[in-house]
């Protein structure tokens, strides 16, 4: 019986999942559409790509993010992280490009396997945790910068990543859009991917069904640094610059393409192919925006309007189909259990 | 569903166009096809860089051109993709504004080798690079901090000082141009003209009040009376240095207090009397050699490759200069 009504209640939230995917691929059609008719620049070729380059550098930090989400905690660490990540990458390029983006990498797994330990073994809230190495890597980024703005002058390589492939793409682009890929692959087809929804959905049951918590939480915190820091070192790249402040702000517009995405705060819930198209809609807003030459005061409004149009929406639309679906299940004598995480 | 769906396509496009509606597209819809110029620019918070922008504005105001503007909060990244977006909408002109004079360095590159003319306007990037632009207008640094320097030695020899005595500087972010080469030119003038007058300590304060008056403060402290002058590389941190002269018992009036840019606050503590002298650097004349700088690129004539603002000293007896500075 239990089985039989988990099995309604799964089959329910996935169904409910992907009509609200489906509104939100609406949505992204529906801003395309409205800028295309209003600016017609922005459907040109040359305009997608520097859409996609805007998408390259939030999605990688997105994706990470997101995933700390999902299992039912944050990182805010993740801006600080993308500072620090193209300092590093920019202050050892000297010795090799790949030597810089390797130490960038590492030191983000090594930040976010901390943050995980603190998290599992101290039982210290992911929030305060993550305050605490945001405020540590910014001072470490300053203490990196040694209050200079640090550059190269490889402008070949900025050049090569940024280079239009297939007019629209360009590898940093391809970078991301591959990682979306694999973090799809993960969540769907391997365990560790279900043990993140288990994780965020219910941990007191996950644990008793046998999920790894700690282990779970370092990968969701690892790639999360990971991620952030491989943002940092392609933006470095691609400016030939790095500095203690650059990228400090994606945190928030990292959360907000999330939550955008379907990404629920209380975690269990959001998909990588959501979060795609949670960081497609803000940057095509805007990109669309600034085409018209909207201010960045218009341009922050507009994301904190659509940010909490798509969550209320999304919160009164999953809530109003489960009470829908539950009430026709009642007249059956089958209702559906309520949940923490729907 | 589809009704749910329909409504919040509805309310974004409602939202969209409300908040598009202010935009600052300035173009002609009727008519033949106009020349289009893009300003890529930064922040509107800060005065200096909002009149730039007024008046870069005016002086195409009557010039039958188009113009589109791009505003970034000195986030590098994102004018990145500003300029990566200027050159979809291909402009006759491109006018940027560096929000950091070396990550724009590959973007400048990117704007040449699509063939568009381009002006780099207030912060120039590294001379090495320049075959990437056609033009830069503004600021000479170098040369606003020698003129500080004549200012303060100037002050010193009125206050009766002579040439001989010890200043401290206030400086902007540490290894940004305008820090670094004010601070040059500060220091070449008092090698040049007064090398008794030694430069006790340094402290950067970011271009922030507060963090002037912090800094300001322990540099009081550490060296007490024997300080006579400060060069603040702007006026604002300036009335930091005087607020924290003040709480420590120190009167301003008898410090030789030099500062920059003709800031509302550098002209308030002049016509006051709480600072001796700043160097006019005028958002309006910024902004107005931009615009010429891409009319006559637009119209084909010769550009001259680097036009430089003045620098000339303002004091109480000719402070009136700078009030179209503040918009007074």
């Amino acid at each position: 019986m239990t089985a039989a009504l988990n099995t309604s209640r799964a089959t329910a939230v996935k169904r409910v999942g992907s009509k609200a995917m489906l509104g939100r691929l609406a949505l992204l059609i529906a801003i395309c559409a409205f800028f295309a008719l209003i600016a017609p620049s922005f459907l040109a070729p040359q305009n997608i790509y520097a859409l996609l380059q805007s998408f390259a550098l939030l999605g990688l930090v997105t994706l990470g993010l997101s995933l700390t989400m999902i299992a039912g905690e944050f990182d805010l660490s993740v801006g600080s992280m993308v500072a620090v990540g193209g300092l590093l990458t920019i202050k050892i390029a000297d010795h090799g490009l790949a030597f810089g983006i390797g130490a960038a990498v590492l030191f983000g797994l090594a930040v976010g396997l901390i943050n995980a330990f603190i998290c599992v073994r101290l039982k210290v809230a992911s929030l305060v945790v993550t305050v605490g190495s945001m405020m540590t890597l910014s001072g470490f980024a300053y203490w990196l910068a040694n209050g200079e703005v640090v550059s190269s002058s490889d402008i070949d390589t900025a050049l090569l990543i940024d280079n239009p492939i297939a007019v629209i793409f360009s590898l940093r682009s391809i970078v991301t859009f591959g990682a979306f890929l694999l973090v799809t692959l993960m969540m769907n087809v391997t365990r560790a991917g279900r043990d993140i929804i288990a994780t965020g959905s219910r941990r007191d049951v996950a644990a008793a069904s046998g999920v790894r918590l700690g282990l779970t939480l370092a990968l969701v915190f690892g790639l999360s640094g990971c991620m952030a820091a491989f943002a940092g070192s392609l933006l470095s790249i691609s400016l030939v610059t790095a500095s203690a402040t650059m990228g400090t702000g994606t945190m928030l517009q990292a959360a907000s393409a999330a939550l955008i995405g379907g990404v629920a705060l209380s975690g269990g819930r959001g998909r990588p192919v959501g979060v795609m198209l949670g960081v497609m809609i803000l940057a095509a807003l805007n990109n669309g925006l600034g085409a018209l030459g909207a201010s960045a005061a218009t341009i922050l409004l507009s994301n904190g309007l659509v940010l909490l149009g798509v969550v209320l929406l999304d919160g009164s639309l999953v809530a109003d189909l489960l009470k829908r679906r539950s009430t026709a299940r009642s007249s059956f004598g089958a209702g559906l259990p309520k949940t923490a995480n729907v | 569903m589809a009704l749910t769906i329909k409504k919040a396509v509805l309310a974004v496009a409602c939202a969209v166009i409300s908040l598009t509606s202010g935009c600052s597209n300035d173009k002609d819809t009727g008519g033949e096809q106009r020349k289009r110029i893009m300003l890529l620019t930064v922040s509107e918070e800060c005065a200096y860089c909002s009149l730039h922008q007024q008046a870069f504005r005016k002086a195409l105001a009557d010039m039958n051109v188009d113009l589109d503007v791009k505003i970034t909060n000195f986030d590098a990244a994102e004018q990145a993709t500003q300029v990566d977006q200027a050159i979809s909408q291909r402009p006759d002109v491109i006018v940027v504004w560096p929000a950091d004079a070396s990550a724009i360095v590959p973007s400048l590159r990117k704007i040449k080798l699509a063939g568009i003319p381009i002006v780099v306007t207030n912060s120039q990037p590294d001379r090495k690079y320049a075959e990437y632009w056609d033009a830069f207008t503004g600021p000479d640094d170098v040369g606003n901090g020698y003129s500080a320097g004549e200012a303060l030695i100037k002050g010193f020899q009125d206050a009766g000082h002579g040439t001989k005595g010890e200043v401290f500087v206030i400086m902007g972010p540490p290894g940004t141009p305008p820090q670094i080469q004010r601070l040059q030119g500060f220091q070449n003038a008092l090698a040049k003209l007064a090398p008794d007058i030694i430069i006790a300590g340094v402290q950067p304060a970011d271009w922030d009040q507060s963090k002037a008056t912090n800094a300001a403060s322990s540099l009081f402290t550490q060296f007490g009376s024997r300080i006579a002058g400060v060069y603040s590389e702007a006026d604002n941190m300036m009335a930091g240095v005087i607020v924290a002269a003040q709480r420590q018992g120190i009167d301003p009036r008898k410090l030789v207090l030099v500062g920059h840019n003709c800031s509302v606050e550098g002209v308030t503590a002049i016509e006051k009397g709480d600072q001796l002298a700043t160097v006019l650097q005028s958002p309006i004349d910024d902004g107005k050699y931009a615009a010429e700088a891409a009319i006559k690129l637009l119209n084909h004539q010769p550009v001259e490759p680097v036009r430089y603002l003045p620098h000339l000293i303002k004091t109480k007896a000719n402070i009136t200069d700078c009030y179209p500075a503040i918009g007074r």
